[in-house]
């Protein structure tokens, strides 16, 4: 990280920094640099993720912390044996920042290493820490409502540079090429499709204030421009996406010995489960989830599977009686991580629908009598 | 066997299996509405509702009963299918007649019985089969061969689900047919008004009926094996595996087989504490669970009712299980774990001459069994 070789010139004495003293380094190389891009992962992790790395590592890394003044330095190693790799195997190596807010156990890690550290070193890292760590997946309407404030807040417009699009129905991704960002979740809306990156530009009186990138999987990048919004909103919003999501999909298991059920609804504005067409391509959609399995216990005319995630024994029952709900209804073992997979799962291959706590109603003999 | 004919015993073994599952789990749904129907519809006129009855001095086993004031009773039967010869249809009937003695019914979980003053035995069965069902009895009735002290009141059954809310309807039989003798209830709640005069039906949603099914998993019935072993593998098994176990999995070896060890008392002590806690669980409906994953390979059994599960993750080689109606040129095919299951269990069991008994072929190769991994 070049990073920080700027910020030691600037106090040559200091052993401990602050992460604000990276911004103008970030914005000095930047200005330099047109290829240079810090990339950033934002996740959940109810325990600081440094005490993590610091209990055990995965298989074929190794790492060393450094604790600073408001976040720690991690310097990243993994070496991959592999036959098809030249020589039998390689190395990658980097270092990495985290920080974030142990309350809400949400945590931003970023690197300005290249894209071959973040994707196969850090966040391959972080992903094997599961389900004490869990990534973090915005819907398509959140995504939306990021650029809705960022555009708002700063009086700014927000020019797509670049997105990439996917069907919920069909193979293949779509892309979508330069203008207003709300043409593009016009676009989105049209086609039936979620949004899956984003490469924008933050422009206001006719300069760019910021260049930057944010994807699905609560990934984001900076390219150039003031780094500070970066910490000051963007951060922020992402992190206000996993914190909200964090906290809705905690403490669902359901206790043992107990008949208490703490299910999640999804819900959806149109009709989508309206013909055995449709219960059967949520089936699959779940069907699909990576270690995961179903069982059918009913399909027609209404949908009810159990599903089983292997990576860590996290169970389900989820169902829908009705045209526009779906229900996730946690077994005896259920965590962040899981319940995270499998709601992006529906979103992806399924349909996109607004998360909801499943409040229960009070029923009297009238709910039950029909004409 | 001919390679036909092992392939027909293949499907045959496969759809009794899999027409168990389903039967059984549709009686659950329907002990779960009546039960959602009763608890929250009648909170204050229900005494009881007993989803696990066991009834009198000979320990008679309906599917579900209520006390109702601790003054009425209802007995329910539930049948998927009545036959249509009549000593089949008098065989069915007999089961009904045992019903019509006076019975202590349960009066709360604790377990305290009170005899109401009278009962009624309700017949809830399909309406394919309620008209004929319905003319058989007063046939019997008129002709002298049969005779109920209680009132036997039909109610039929079927699924809606053509509209934006999926419910179970429940509505009493038109024509000949018994009444509800629940004086005891306000009379504009009694099942008799609403059901009889007003010949309204109960309508039972899914998202109304599916909290009390998932809370109690099972009915009064012993569950089919493989309905108990697929509740075992999805939510049980897990939780035997060692910390070390757990982390092969999360670490890189999703698929790896890994061993459990299971003695049944344990296990049937940790499900009614831990898992069903208000379910009854049999021992000998466990017991066959297990034996049913030593037929399907998936669990050896090591003796004195210990037995050693090959328990992993086979997402990958999931058996497909196929919807849709017999006759249908496209079936829907989903790859499920009750599917795999029933085809592992028929596969060993008719052995490997079954055309349809090939183990499917994935990327890492053959399915491995338990004896892959020795």
């Amino acid at each position: 990280m070049r990073e920080l070789q700027e910020v030691r010139k600037i106090d040559r004495e200091a052993t401990k920094f602050e992460l604000k003293s990276f911004i103008p380094a970030m914005q000095a190389i930047s200005a330099k640099d047109s290829r240079y891009r810090v990339s950033f992962v934002t996740f959940i992790s109810k325990r600081p993720p440094t005490e993590l790395f610091n209990e055990w590592s995965p298989d074929g890394f190794s790492q060393k912390t450094q604790e600073h003044v408001d976040f720690s330095l991690v310097n990243l190693r993994r070496i991959i044996k592999r036959a098809d790799i030249e020589d039998g195997q390689r190395e990658i190596q980097g270092k990495f920042i985290v920080f974030g807010n142990q309350k809400a156990g949400v945590w931003t890690a970023l690197t300005s290493d290249d894209a071959d550290f973040f994707n196969t070193g850090l966040v391959r890292f972080l992903e094997l820490y599961r389900p004490e760590v869990s990534r973090v997946y915005a819907s398509t309407d959140e995504m939306r409502k990021i650029f809705d404030i960022l555009s708002q807040d700063l009086r700014t417009e927000v020019a797509v540079q670049k997105a990439v699009l996917y069907s919920h129905l069909e193979e293949g991704e779509v892309t979508f090429r330069k203008g207003l960002y709300r043409r593009l979740f016009a676009f989105a809306e049209a086609e039936d499709d979620y949004v899956d990156k984003v490469e924008f530009k933050l422009i206001g009186n006719r300069e760019t204030l910021l260049h930057a990138f944010l994807a699905r999987d609560a990934t984001f990048y900076y390219y150039a421009g003031r780094a500070g919004l970066i910490f000051s909103k963007i951060v922020p919003l992402v992190v206000e996406v996993a914190t909200r999501k964090g906290r809705l999909f905690s403490n669902r298991a359901r206790p043992r010995g107990e008949a208490v059920l703490n299910p999640i609804q999804i819900e959806y504005e149109k009709d989508v489960l309206m013909s055995p067409g449709d219960n059967l391509r949520l089936v699959r959609a779940l069907a699909k989830l990576d270690r995961g399995a179903v069982t059918v216990y009913h399909l027609n005319p209404y949908v009810h599977v159990s599903l089983v995630d292997f990576v860590d024994g996290s169970s389900f029952n989820i169902y829908s009686g009705e045209s526009d709900k779906i229900l996730i209804v946690p077994n005896f073992n259920c965590t962040v991580h899981s319940l995270m997979r499998i709601h992006e799962q529906i979103n992806r291959d399924f349909q996109e629908g607004s998360l909801k706590e499943s409040a229960p109603h009070d029923l009297t003999l009238e709910d039950f009598i029909g004409a | 066997m001919a390679p036909e004919q092992a392939a027909a015993a293949f499907r045959e073994c496969r759809r009794n299996l899999i027409d168990s599952f389903t039967t059984y789990d549709q009686v659950v749904d329907i002990v779960s509405c009546w039960q959602a129907l009763l608890s929250h519809g009648y909170p204050q006129e229900l005494t009881y509702f007993d989803r696990y009855p066991e009834l009198g001095p000979k320990v008679l086993t309906p599917d579900f009963s209520a006390l109702f004031m601790r003054r009425y009773g209802i007995i329910f039967e539930v049948k998927r299918t009545f036959p249509r010869e009549l000593v089949a249809i008098k065989k069915e009937l007999a089961q009904l007649l045992s019903y019509d003695v006076s019975i202590p019914f349960k009066a709360n979980s604790e377990g305290e019985l009170v005899s109401p003053e009278t009962h009624d035995i309700v017949l809830i069965i399909s309406p394919d089969v309620s008209s004929q069902v319905s003319t058989k009895i007063r046939e019997l009735i008129q002709g002298g061969d049969l005779h109920f002290d209680r009132n036997p009141i039909i109610v039929e059954y079927f699924f809606e689900g053509s509209g934006r809310v999926s419910s179970y309807v429940f509505r009493k039989f038109p024509g000949y047919n018994g009444s509800f003798r629940d004086l005891s209830l306000p009379h504009d709640r009694r099942l008799e008004i609403i059901m009889g005069e007003q010949a309204k039906p109960f309508r039972v949603s899914v998202s109304q009926f599916m909290p009390t099914k998932l809370k109690e998993v099972l009915c009064n019935d012993q569950p089919p094996p493989l309905y108990l072993a697929v509740y075992l593998w999805n939510n049980v098994f897990y939780n035997f595996l060692t910390t070390d176990q757990r982390d092969m999995w999360r670490q890189g070896y999703p698929t790896k087989i890994l061993p459990i060890n299971i003695e049944l008392s344990a296990l049937v002590a940790g499900l009614k504490r831990d898992y069903l806690p208000l379910a009854r669980i049999r021992q000998a409906a466990v017991r066959e669970s297990l034996s049913f994953l030593v037929e399907a390979a998936l669990a050896e059994y090591l003796g004195e009712d210990r037995w050693r599960v090959g328990y992993s993750n086979r997402t990958m080689l999931l058996g497909t299980r196929r919807f849709g109606e017999p006759g249908e040129g496209e079936h829907d095919t989903i790859r499920e774990s009750a599917g795999m299951l029933a085809e592992r269990y028929c596969r060993t069991r008719l052995g490997a001459q079954a055309d349809e008994a090939v183990v499917p072929r994935t990327k890492k190769g053959r399915q491995s069994t338990l004896e892959d991994q020795a």
